[in-house]
C-alpha cells in the first residue's frame, strides 16, 4: 500500500511530465501560435494547492528542464517559471477570497509576467518577435485554466482517496 | 533570499550561454539527454504517418502511383536537358578559364523538433557531427532554401530557418539580375527584400534565387517569389514582400548541402 504522500508526489511529477510533453509536441504553425503555457499552468495549480511541497525551487527546476528539452538559451524558462512561482506564492493567500472571474485575472497576471520575462530575454538577446500574436498563448492559457484546474483537482482528490 | 540566488543563477547561465558560449560541451551532453525525449514525443506523429499507409485505399494508391509516374517522366525529361546544359556550362567555363565549378553532395535529414515558441524559427534535425555536418552548411528542401546549420552536436544539429528575424541571405532576381538581401520577418510565410531602391527593376512574381555571393550558399537555389511591392514616395526604399519557396512549416525531410571543390 502506497502512502498518500508518495501518491501525491507521483501525481505532481506525472503532471509536470505531461506539461513538458504538451509544450514540446510538434504542431502546425497556426496551432503553435495559440499553444497555452501548460507548464506555467500546472506550476500555478500546485503552488495554489500544495504550497508546502511545491514552491520556487520546483518552478525553477521545471523551467530548467524545459530549457534543456527546448535546446534554446539555457536559463530563460527557468527564470520565467521562477517569477511565476514567486508571484503565485504572493497572490495565493488572497486568491481564495476572489470570485471566479477575478481568479482568471490573477492567472492572466501570472502567466503574463512569465511571458514578459521570456520576451525581455528575447529582446536582450536581440531577436524579439514583432507581432502582438506573441500574447496569444497568454490568453489561451487563461481560457483553458478552469478546465486544467478542475482536472488536476479531480486527480488530486483521487490520489488522496 | 533563495529567490534572488536563483534569479542570479539563471541570469548567469544565460550570460554564460549567450555571450561567452562557455556551455558548448554541456549543451552537447544535454542534447544527448533531450534526443530520446523528442523521439518519444514525436512518436505519435510518426505512428500516424505509418497508420496512414494502411488506411489508404488501393484506389488512392493507384492514383498516387499514376501521378508519381507522370512526375518522374517530366523530371527525367528535364534532367536530360540539365545534363546537356551542365556539360555545356563546364565547357564554357573551361574556355573562359574561370574558377572550377563547385560540386555539391546532399545529406538527407529529418526535422525532429520545431521550437515551442512560434516566433523562434529554429529546428533540430537528426544529423550531427557524426554524419559530417558542419556549422554554416546550407539546408534546402525539394522546393528551395530552408536555412542554415547554426549548431552541431554529436547526433543532432540545429538549423535556423530563413524566416527567423535574425537571419538574412543574399539573393538575385532571375529575370533582371538585380541583387539584394532577403531578411526574415518572424512570420512563417513572408520574407522581406531589404534596401531596394524605388527605381530598381522588380515585379510581382519575380523568382529570387541565391546569388552565392556570401560564399556559403551555392548560387541558383530558389529562395522565394516576390508577392507584393509597396512604393512609398516618402521613403527611399520600396517595401518588398517575398513568399518563401520552401515549405517551411510543412516539410519534415530536408537536405543538407555539402560543398566540395572539384578536381581541376
Amino acid at each position: 500500500m502506497m502512502s498518500d504522500k508518495f501518491r501525491v508526489f507521483a501525481l505532481i511529477v506525472i503532471s509536470f511530465m505531461v506539461a513538458w510533453i504538451l509544450m514540446l509536441i510538434p504542431l502546425p504553425y497556426e496551432w503553435r501560435c495559440i499553444r497555452p503555457e501548460w507548464l506555467a499552468l500546472v506550476l500555478i495549480y500546485w503552488i495554489f494547492a500544495l504550497p508546502q511541497s511545491v514552491g520556487i525551487m520546483t518552478g525553477w527546476s521545471a523551467g530548467l528542464v524545459m530549457d534543456i528539452l527546448n535546446g534554446e538559451l539555457l536559463g530563460q524558462y527557468a527564470l520565467s517559471m521562477l517569477i511565476v512561482a514567486y508571484l503565485a506564492r504572493l497572490l495565493r493567500t488572497r486568491l481564495r477570497l476572489f470570485p471566479f472571474w477575478q481568479q482568471a485575472f490573477v492567472i492572466l497576471v501570472l502567466v503574463g509576467f512569465g511571458d514578459l520575462v521570456l520576451l525581455l530575454v528575447e529582446w536582450l538577446v536581440g531577436h524579439p518577435p514583432r507581432t502582438l500574436l506573441y500574447w496569444a498563448p497568454t490568453v489561451s492559457s487563461v481560457l483553458i485554466w478552469p478546465w486544467i484546474n478542475r482536472l488536476l483537482r479531480y486527480c488530486e482528490h483521487k490520489a488522496f482517496a | 533570499m533563495r529567490t534572488w540566488c536563483l534569479v542570479a543563477l539563471s541570469v548567469a547561465l544565460m550570460i554564460a550561454d549567450h555571450r561567452y558560449h562557455k556551455l558548448a560541451l554541456l549543451r552537447d551532453y544535454l542534447s544527448l539527454i533531450a534526443y530520446p525525449v523528442h523521439w518519444v514525443i514525436d512518436a505519435p506523429t510518426r505512428l500516424m504517418a505509418v497508420g496512414q499507409k494502411y488506411v489508404d485505399t488501393a484506389q488512392d494508391l493507384q492514383a498516387e502511383n499514376e501521378r508519381l509516374k507522370h512526375e518522374q517522366l517530366l523530371q527525367n525529361a528535364r534532367l536530360q536537358k540539365l545534363l546537356a546544359l551542365e556539360a555545356e556550362n563546364a565547357r564554357l567555363r573551361a574556355l573562359l578559364q574561370s574558377s572550377p565549378a563547385l560540386n555539391e553532395t546532399l545529406l538527407m535529414a529529418e526535422i525532429i523538433q520545431a521550437n515551442t515558441d512560434p516566433f523562434v524559427h529554429r529546428v533540430v534535425v537528426n544529423k550531427g557531427a557524426e554524419h559530417g555536418v558542419t556549422v554554416g552548411q546550407p539546408v534546402i528542401d525539394a522546393n528551395g532554401v530552408v536555412g542554415e546549420v547554426i549548431e552541431v552536436h554529436p547526433w543532432v544539429s540545429r538549423v535556423i530557418l530563413l524566416t527567423d528575424v535574425s537571419y538574412g541571405i543574399p539573393v538575385e532576381n532571375v529575370r533582371s539580375g538585380v541583387r539584394g538581401i532577403i531578411a526574415g520577418t518572424g512570420a512563417m510565410k513572408s520574407l522581406q527584400l531589404q534596401h531596394v531602391a524605388n527605381t530598381v527593376d522588380l515585379a510581382v512574381g519575380d523568382a529570387l534565387v541565391t546569388s552565392g555571393l556570401d560564399g556559403r550558399y551555392p548560387p541558383g537555389y530558389p529562395v522565394g517569389t516576390v508577392s507584393r511591392i509597396d512604393y512609398d514616395p516618402g521613403e527611399s526604399f520600396a517595401r518588398v514582400q517575398v513568399t518563401p519557396s520552401a515549405q517551411l512549416d510543412r516539410t519534415r525531410l530536408v537536405l543538407l548541402v555539402q560543398r566540395q571543390k572539384d578536381k581541376p
